[in-house]
């Protein structure tokens, strides 16, 4: 338990948490990819090592094109000869063909469209650990480098946030899910809230998940295993990493106004993308690429007349 | 696996794959160096070229002399005796490409050049 105080107090933004834990319906992408060398394939795609996972372990790594840029998050549970995929919302189509089109010749591997099978909830507030134990889950057992075994639902720790709780869950089993969950202290929010969540947690979706983006400038180093050997993307990621030089940094932007979401040219600063951005109030707060060399500026006008504070982000 | 046994998992995705009729070319060097490999067994062995995931491109080429597989879904090519298959799958992909072996300390062995690539990584084992 003392590791939940810990982890609790580390949380920069946890003043925007629920006291107890909210969960979420995440939509997302799902895939199975089924067969005895299930790991070597996804090791051949996917930037970090996916070869010696344990039965239930799990691995977050990104799925990126020849240009180094995003085209996925996979997020892999290993269920020994095969596994599940969990991606972005939106992506899973293009990112089974992916799987598909490269498969060898010699390889019996077959991938599968689970979005209907399989649906992601996400348990996140302040004390998350008190739902689970009602549930008879011990919170101490539960890391982001494997997957705990409920019943028929499959339960981890979110790679980027500590106090979010991933679940997967067979889709007919999602209300009763949902409903032990709200029994035991939970509360069942909507996707505005999740948006809320999200950007104060720093938990990055499709929005900034995509191929506009290369994973160092989002800060995502902990996803590209440069010592793996090739993956699509790995000799960019390489030139990135030893010339140290990133265009582009991510932030959060809090402002008492309404941040425009998009890209908008900031006199002495240059261009800056706004994500995704949520309202409270009469303000905003938002995700945002900004150019590197403004990293350390305090605040940004827009043309709008807009300011907004910036905050950096450790992912 | 209980997260498995539920309903509404799709059928395999199936990849779309074009067909083509695969035309290689392999230079004289490339044909010495194929030799020796077979190491004189060009009757009962066959040269399999495909291509795969992975690679800093996209695709990573792989070469594999074995006994021929039972498999009627290769297109066989005879290149001075010896038995070269390409998978339906990759005809698409590794058709038009010319195999050069280098002898050389650095960066030697077989060379593909394919002109189906937009792009190849620095080591030329990946195309995409």
């Amino acid at each position: 338990m003392w590791l939940w105080a810990v982890i609790r107090l580390n949380m920069a933004n946890s003043k925007h948490l629920h006291p107890v834990a909210q969960v979420f319906s995440v939509p997302s992408s799902v895939s199975i990819v089924e067969g005895i060398s299930t790991l070597e394939h996804l090791n051949r795609v996917v930037s970090v090592d996916t070869l010696e996972m344990q039965l239930l372990g799990r691995k977050d790594g990104l799925i990126c094109n020849a240009n180094g840029r995003i085209l996925d998050i996979a997020t892999v549970c290993n269920l020994e000869a095969r596994a599940i995929i969990l991606g972005n919302y939106g992506t899973g189509d293009d990112t089974r063909q992916n799987l598909a089109s490269g498969i060898p010749w010699n390889e019996d591997l077959v991938v599968k469209d689970a979005d209907g099978a399989i649906v992601q909830l996400v348990l996140i507030g302040k004390a998350p650990q008190r739902c689970l134990v009602g549930l008879g889950i011990d919170p101490t057992e539960l890391n982001n480098e494997k997957w705990l075994e409920f019943g028929n639902s499959l339960f981890s720790i979110h790679w980027s946030c500590s106090e979010a709780v991933q679940i997967l869950v067979p889709t007919s089993h999602r209300e009763s899910l949902i409903a032990a969950l709200v029994e035991n202290g939970a509360e069942y929010s909507d996707s505005v809230q999740w948006d809320v969540v999200r950007i104060c947690s720093g938990i990055l979706d499709y929005h900034e998940l995509n191929s506009l983006n290369l994973p160092f400038e989002l800060g995502l180093q902990r996803l590209v295993a440069l010592d793996k050997g090739c993956y699509p993307g790995q000799e960019i990621h390489a030139r990135m990493e030893s010339r140290g030089a990133l265009a582009r940094c991510l932030v959060r932007l809090n402002s008492s106004g309404i941040i425009p979401v998009g890209k908008s040219k900031i006199e002495n600063v240059g261009s800056v993308n706004v994500t995704d951005t949520y309202q409270v109030g009469g303000g905003s707060s938002g995700l945002a690429l900004i150019p590197n060399a403004a990293a350390e500026i305090d605040s940004l006008l827009f043309e709008n007349g807009v300011i907004a504070k910036v905050e950096s982000i450790q992912l | 696996m209980g997260i498995m046994d539920g309903e509404g998992f799709s059928l395999p995705v199936v990849a779309s794959v074009e067909v083509v009729d695969v035309v290689i070319t392999f230079t004289d060097s490339a044909k010495a160096a194929m030799r020796a490999e077979f190491q004189g067994d060009e009757d009962s062995r066959v040269l399999v070229i495909s291509a795969q995931s992975g690679g800093c491109s996209g695709y990573l080429y792989d070469m594999k002399i074995i006994e021929e597989p039972d498999d009627d879904l290769f297109q066989k090519l005879d290149v001075d005796g010896m038995t070269v298959l390409i998978h339906n799958k990759d005809s698409a992909l590794l058709s038009g490409i010319t195999i050069d072996f280098k002898d050389s300390l650095m960066g030697g062995g077989f060379q593909i050049e394919n002109p189906n690539a937009d792009r190849a990584c620095g080591c030329g084992q990946s195309f995409g």
